[in-house]
């Protein structure tokens, strides 16, 4: 298969729609590393053996990740005739029934989550039965962007990818628009940097393209390393095309010859899909010389990340890619001007790779009627933590952070009630429930001390201790520092000590006003972004929950109840049934009593894991 | 030729200087650190801070790494600059308290102690042995792990065999945290495991260079140029100055 022009990707993309609109059922199970630690690779096994011993003529493949994470292990039918049809938490057990259903030319009901369209199939021809996915609460108010193909598509299929309209971008930008024009479009469209900062991602490109070099570089950023995101690994993993196709139209406009995939060594699936995304592309003769017959040539190469947090920061990175010690160097000069090997050399997100081909494609004008003023589009963020439904959403930036927590997430599980979100990973700050309705944007977030960051948003509920949370963060980037200047190595070390002493009740001197001055220090002096940032979960959190250190520091008492030296358990004998429940669950056997009797506790044994809680029924633990 | 305000006062600049550079010519004292004039910028002890008021994304900034754009405005001395640079020397005060150098650096910024734990090393950190071993081609030395772990180290911490024994290090280091010791025989470089032999000269017989310089200095210097016999500087110039009597 050669795409040589615009006439023969349109050919292909014709040809290939019988893929997502098959004569025969089509059944798609989400195998992204999310999904295959959920036992996705157990599913489609079971379904691949099921239709084979009750004969069912079908095609099982393995697709991207839809992003519902609670609802994994994720499966999609496609019926001739008829919709999507997505289903959750499937199990393998499930299989024999879901075939035997199939088999009859009939949906199966149970664990039914909702249906979708397809996107490259003509409407008229298609009927559905089940409510649409776009109704459940999960993916209500989610605008799928970038997120489109996910769970979609194979991703290991150029076809499927063109069939749905992939490479059909980059075809319009080399055969119809000029660099400039190119470059003109992305500004329009105000579209910005997805990594973090926000970085207007036209203007990048055009310092890139005007500065003169003897080779010009593009790099991918998929070193994502924020504890808690996710976005950029489902991208990769669910479409990798969309990524290498934002790259070649990126490669066109700045006048790059090559361009870098730094992809961090944790992403094994990532760098095998990637890889294989890239061959399949070149044996397409979409990358190397003449690309669509524009007479423009790039070619690209994966390179591994070499296992540090600091690689993702742009310059720490580019000497990874040289084979040196990741450590950022002082800008100026930008990468724009000095950059890879010296040479101008543009850095983008994953995300912000796969924005592009939606950019050209859709048109500057269409993407910027999505999101706010100043923050234009889609964003993905990785809702994570106590929150009831998990998973990865793209909704339009600007979507206030109730919208996100309390509809798509569904507030607070087990019954939980929300305290606060923790925006930008370690490098973000936290923003307490009274400020959800603002909105998700990049502004908004940097005047509550925190930042968009990546994306990462991990949901806080009245379970979770805020000193434990900045103490867990800041022993992070003390972990990932460089090490390369002062206030970094020596700051975030410092600040971290003084956090275990307040976690750990020896906080008495510790003076609160001081570590806000170190932390403001530390923002304030260091040399690259980690530094710069890494005080925030400290900062915001002092700002909004000054109380529980206060407690901690002053009273001894743990309010949230996290902090094992701070806190106390108990089994109250009125509540407990002796159900056995906790003496089971207890790691160290510090439970013991009869059944039907209230159990007793041995306060010297006892770890504070609070196992015992999470399994009791009847309230009858009580952690002070 | 840019021109850049510091503290007020406008000041000419020559094409590549350093705002570090600049302030110096013209007398500014800004404290440094892991800067070496030989050395190149490198921007990582982080006491050069410099406030930029216009001309620059706004904040702080190493001097040490910041270009005399035209219509730069800084300055060296303002409440922000000197609280910064004051929770640096605390922490550097911290991490060796028994440096003289760290001392006094710090003593001229006013910080006498610190509340913060003390770490007790010598070494700061601050790379100019790594940069001088780098720039004289031998890179013998590098840094090592991360965060707070981070170190200067040979290879896998194994006696080197690129160290030459030139002890570069030692005079570029400002904390006096490399250790030599030298024989009449050899140098060893206790750091870094290292020994290296004394060569002694053709003619006067005093030791004057190690094994390993000698072969260094056989690798750079164009053949044809060689000195002749492995002779000290000094008897060197002796012979060179009697051939040049001969031949005249």
């Amino acid at each position: 298969m050669k795409i040589r022009d615009e006439e023969s990707l349109h050919g292909l993309a014709e040809a290939a729609r019988k893929l997502l609109t098959p004569a025969v059922p089509r059944i798609a199970v989400g195998m992204s590393s999310c999904g295959l630690a959920a036992g996705a690779q157990h599913v489609m096994e079971a379904l691949e053996r099921e239709s084979k011993s009750q004969g069912l003529e079908c095609r099982v493949v393995g697709v991207g990740c839809l992003g519902f994470c609670s609802a994994e292990p994720l499966v999609e039918i496609i019926l001739p005739g008829k919709f999507r049809t997505i289903y959750g938490n499937v199990q393998d057990a499930y299989s024999a029934e879901m075939i035997a259903h199939i088999r009859e030319g009939r949906l199966p009901r149970e664990n039914l989550l909702g249906c979708l369209e397809i996107p490259c199939a003509e409407s008229s021809n298609v009927t559905h039965e089940a409510p649409s996915l776009l109704d459940h609460p999960f993916y209500k108010g989610q605008v799928r962007l970038v997120t489109r193909n996910l769970g979609l598509i194979d991703p290991g299929s150029i076809e499927e990818y063109v069939a749905c309209g992939g490479y059909r971008a980059a075809a319009k930008a080399l055969a119809h628009m000029s660099p400039e024009q190119v470059i003109e479009e992305v500004k329009r469209s105000g579209l910005r940097g997805r990594g973090g900062a926000g970085f207007p991602t036209g203007i990048k490109w055009e310092m890139t393209r005007s500065n003169a070099g003897s080779a010009k570089y593009i790099i991918m950023n998929g070193d994502e390393g924020d504890p808690g995101a996710y976005m950029d690994r489902s991208l990769m993993e669910g479409d990798p095309h969309a990524v290498i196709e934002g790259m070649i139209i990126g490669g066109y406009a700045i006048g790059a010859q090559t361009g870098i995939l730094y992809v961090r060594a944790e992403y094994p699936l990532a760098q095998k899909r990637l890889q294989a995304a890239i061959d399949q592309a070149r044996n397409a003769l979409l990358l190397g010389k003449d690309i669509l017959g524009s007479g423009f040539d790039f070619d690209m190469h994966l390179v591994s990340g070499a296992g540090a947090f600091i690689s993702g920061e742009e310059t720490a990175l580019m000497r990874s890619v040289e084979g040196r010690i990741a450590e950022p160097d002082p800008r100026p000069p930008y990468p724009a001007e000095v950059g890879l090997y010296g040479q101008p050399t543009c850095i983008n997100n994953v995300e912000t790779w796969a924005n592009v081909p939606v950019v050209i494609d859709r048109g500057a004008q269409w993407y910027a009627s999505l999101g706010t003023e100043k923050s234009k589009g889609t964003k993905l963020f990785c809702l994570v933590g106590d929150a009831a439904r998990t998973g990865l959403v793209e909704v339009p930036l600007g979507t206030t952070l109730a919208a996100i927590v309390h509809g798509i997430g569904g507030g607070g599980g087990s019954g939980l009630a929300v305290k606060a979100l923790q925006t930008g990973g370690p490098s973000g700050g936290c923003i307490p429930v009274e400020a959800f309705d603002l909105p998700a944007d990049y502004e908004t977030l940097q005047k509550m001390g925190s930042i968009m960051g990546s994306g990462g948003l991990v949901v806080m509920s009245e379970r979770t201790c805020m000193v434990d949370m900045a103490r867990y963060f800041l022993k992070f980037t003390r972990e990932e520092s460089c090490g390369k200047c002062t206030p970094c190595r020596e700051g975030i070390d410092y600040l971290s000590d003084v956090l275990d002493k307040i976690a750990c009740g020896d906080g008495a001197d510790v003076s609160i006003d001081r570590l806000e001055q170190i932390s403001g220090g530390i923002a304030a002096a260091s040399l690259c972004g980690l530094g710069q940032t890494a005080p925030n979960p400290l900062l915001t959190s002092l700002r909004h929950f000054r109380a529980e250190y206060e407690a901690h520091i002053k009273e001894g008492r743990c309010p949230a109840g996290v902090c094992s030296a701070l806190i106390h358990i108990s089994i109250d004998e009125q509540a407990c049934t002796g159900c056995n429940a906790c003496v089971e669950v207890c790691p160290v056997s510090a439970i013991s009593g009869e059944k039907k009797e209230p159990h007793n506790l041995n306060q010297s044994v006892c770890i504070k894991c609070k196992a015992c809680q999470d399994v009791c029924k009847f309230d009858a633990i009580h952690v002070e | 030729m840019p021109e850049i305000m510091i503290n007020g006062q406008p000041l000419v600049a020559s094409a590549g200087q350093t705002v570090l550079e600049v302030a110096r010519q013209y007398g500014l004292w800004i404290p440094t650190l892991c800067h070496h004039q030989g050395l190149g910028p490198y921007g990582a002890c982080r006491l050069c801070l410099v406030e930029i008021k216009a001309g620059f994304r706004l904040g702080l900034a190493s001097s040490c790494t910041l270009p005399a754009m035209e219509d730069l405005v800084v300055e060296t001395d303002s409440l922000i600059v000197k609280n910064a640079r004051k929770l640096v020397a605390e922490l550097l005060l911290a991490r060796a308290p028994e440096s003289r150098e760290v001392r006094a650096i710090a003593r001229s910024l006013g910080v006498d102690k610190t509340d913060i734990r003390p770490r007790n090393e010598l070494c700061v950190l601050c790379g100019r042995c790594v940069r001088a071993c780098k720039a004289l081609g031998v890179h013998a030395i590098s840094f090592a792990r991360r965060g707070v772990r981070r170190c200067v180290a040979v290879p896998f911490d194994k006696p080197s065999e690129q160290c030459m024994a030139c002890q570069a290090c030692v005079v570029v280091c400002p904390t006096g945290a490399i250790q030599a010791t030298i024989t009449p025989h050899e140098v060893e470089m206790v750091t870094w495991r290292t020994h290296q032999v004394l060569q002694r000269c053709a003619i006067c017989q005093k030791p004057f260079v190690t094994s390993g310089q000698q072969r260094q200095v056989d690798k750079i210097v164009e053949a044809g140029h060689q000195p002749r016999g492995a002779l000290c500087p000094r008897c060197r110039r002796q012979e060179t100055a009697q051939d040049m009597a001969v031949s005249s």
